[in-house]
């Protein structure tokens, strides 16, 4: 026994957070030989949609609170552009009446003062109706947290007394994020037509995509994911009231729940962390950095979980871009891939999952130093891993661009340029609770503008890859300096470099596995 | 008699009025292809109205300032 002034024995840094004791550490495999290596066979694909199915781009930009769609904010800067324009050309017109002997220009120069006037106050009328979509916006989120905080302190009470113990314990931590994502595993098994996967209930959801796209669905997952703290603070015996008041402080949250989910799903043989082995399987020249959100959207692995980008030119330090793949399973029983439920749900609670050291093992295999550029690009759980190595001080993450990432309650550092993409029909982005970061230009936007188009042989059509293609593509064609801005500096971060004589960009691709018995 | 005030231009200052008038007619016309297009899905309520009818009578008024500088161009080369 270890006496009580002894100071506490160092965790081995080889052996990660969360791993049984004895599993042994992760580790970095040599290299695949050259043709040894066969990945997985592509998605098939799906019905894609196209850009013009789609509504508007919702826009917040970094270090505000304004809501505003990509056409107003373009209108806007539009009106002021004018505005600028008529200025100039009033200035032109003072200097052409100091010409000698040059005519009074009366006309031309009513005519112009008439103009500003009219664009200024066009320009003012935008930004109060920017105003007033921000504020109802602002006024009917608020309102939903606050009911569904309610809700949450009122289910967790209800739940303390109907299952008492650690099963209503793990019940009401984890219900409504393992509800999410048991819902998505579901979803995306029956997909594939597993003759296995027969609940009726799946079917029917699958069979009527436009339930679990709907954006009050989407809104319900939310508020299910926001009313977790008080919940767990009521189960936990806190009255309502206190745990109303504790829940707004913000010191709980869905980030509390998927931890303790954590902890408590290994007792039930679900949700366990083991170490992962990482080994690079491809290495190959590239001839270009890609041009725009589609492009690196289009360059996000699946299979082979991890795909690096390294960017040289002569003179300069190398830089990289990472790219993280979706979740390859939600299997809630680690079955070797770390891309899988346990890494969804431990890495929305903060926990350093598989998925999450696998992709930081393959970036030091690549050759990342801690001071070294990175720009980070992630699909689903990939956002999530692509958000949290940004966040993780031991990166130099200058650019992180994520879609559909349950990873809104992770706080980033103040400089990342880039965006996070969530489509409106998606409700995996909303398992990571509310909305915390400010730092990251936000863009949502609804895929299927006529619910009746929406395709109804996809699982959560919202979140398919291809609906994000089409959101990639609205996005390329933004107007709105704020959106133009964040996309090209994510372009120049690596056209600059491509640009150079003498630059090469090599891409490495990785594949990772859980080392878990299922070897 | 009024007269006319660009006929009392030399050629010189003919010369200096037109290079300096034709920029604003580029800017002008460049405003008028590309005015502040106000999308219709993208607003809710009075405001967005009110703004739509802002953007229509700016486009006007960039009309008239077109309008104004060719007169005041027509005047300066028919002295010419």
């Amino acid at each position: 026994m270890i006496p009580p002034s002894a100071p506490p024995a160092a965790p081995s840094p080889l052996v990660p957070p969360g791993v049984p004791p004895g599993a042994g550490p992760d580790r970095l495999l040599p290299p695949a030989a050259p043709g040894t290596h066969h990945p997985p066979p592509p998605d098939p694909g799906h019905f894609a949609p196209t850009p013009q199915m789609g509504g508007p781009l919702i826009v917040t930009s970094a270090g505000s609170t304004l809501v505003a769609t990509d056409g107003m904010r373009a209108a806007i800067e539009r009106s002021a552009e004018v505005g600028r324009m008529l200025s100039r050309a009033l200035t032109a017109v003072h200097r052409a009446e100091l010409v000698a002997h040059a005519p009074r220009l009366d006309g031309v120069e009513h005519a112009i003062r008439s103009g500003a006037t009219t664009a200024e106050h066009l320009e003012r009328g935008l930004r109060e109706a920017v105003a007033r979509y921000s504020a109802s916006e602002h006024a009917a989120a608020t309102a939903f947290d606050r009911l569904a905080a309610v809700d949450g302190a009122l289910a967790g009470q209800a739940i303390r007394f109907a299952a008492p113990g650690a099963f209503g314990l793990a019940l009401s931590f984890g219900l409504p994020l393992a509800g999410g994502t048991a819902l998505a595993a579901l979803l995306v098994k029956l997909r594939g037509g597993d003759p296995d996967a027969g609940a009726a209930l799946g079917r029917f959801l699958v069979a009527h995509p436009q339930l679990t796209s709907n954006p009050r669905f989407v809104a319900f997952v939310r508020g299910f994911a926001d009313g977790m703290d008080e919940g767990t603070l009521t189960l936990a015996g806190v009255p309502p009231l206190a745990a109303l008041a504790l829940g707004a402080t913000g010191r709980t949250g869905v980030s509390t729940s998927a931890g303790v989910l954590m902890g408590t799903g290994p007792r039930f043989g679900l949700l366990e962390e083991s170490p992962v082995d990482v080994q690079r399987v491809g290495r190959q020249p590239v001839a270009a950095p890609p041009v725009g959100a589609a492009q690196r959207l289009a360059r996000v692995p699946e299979g082979d979980q991890v795909r690096i980008e390294r960017y040289s030119a002569p003179g300069r330090s190398d830089r990289f871009v990472v790219y993280v793949g979706p979740t390859e399973t939600f299997d809630p029983k680690p079955k070797g891939e770390p891309w899988d439920l346990a890494s969804n749900v431990g890495g929305v609670g903060g926990i350093d999952v598989g998925s999450i050291r696998a992709t930081e093992l393959a970036m030091k295999d690549a050759g990342i130093a801690p001071g070294s550029e990175v720009q980070l690009v992630g699909f689903s759980q990939g956002g999530m891993v692509a958000t949290r190595i940004a966040a993780d001080g031991h990166w130099n993450a200058v650019g992180l661009q994520t879609f559909g990432a349950p990873a809104g309650n992770v706080a980033l550092p103040d400089g990342i340029r880039g965006m996070a993409v969530r489509n409106s029909e998606d409700f995996i982005p909303p398992l990571a609770g509310p909305q915390v970061d400010d730092h990251l230009l936000q863009v949502q936007r609804t895929v299927y503008a006529d619910p009746s188009r929406m395709p109804t042989d996809q699982a959560a059509p919202g979140h398919q890859r291809v609906a994000y293609a089409a959101t990639a593509q609205a996005i390329d064609a933004a107007r709105s300096g704020d959106v133009r801005a964040q996309s090209d500096a994510l372009d120049s971060f690596t056209g600059d470099y491509a640009d150079q004589p003498g630059s090469s960009i090599t891409a490495y691709s990785y594949h990772a596995d859980r080392r878990d018995g299922a070897e | 008699m009024i007269p006319d005030p660009v006929a009392s231009l030399d050629d010189a200052g003919r010369a200096d009025l037109l290079r300096l008038l034709l920029p604003i007619v580029h800017d002008a016309s460049a405003a008028l292809l590309h005015p502040p297009a106000v999308a219709r899905d993208d607003w809710l309520g009075p405001a967005s109205e009110r703004c739509r009818e802002l953007e229509t009578e700016l486009r006007g008024r960039l009309v008239q300032v077109l309008g104004e500088l060719d007169r005041a161009l027509v005047a300066i080369r028919s002295s010419s």
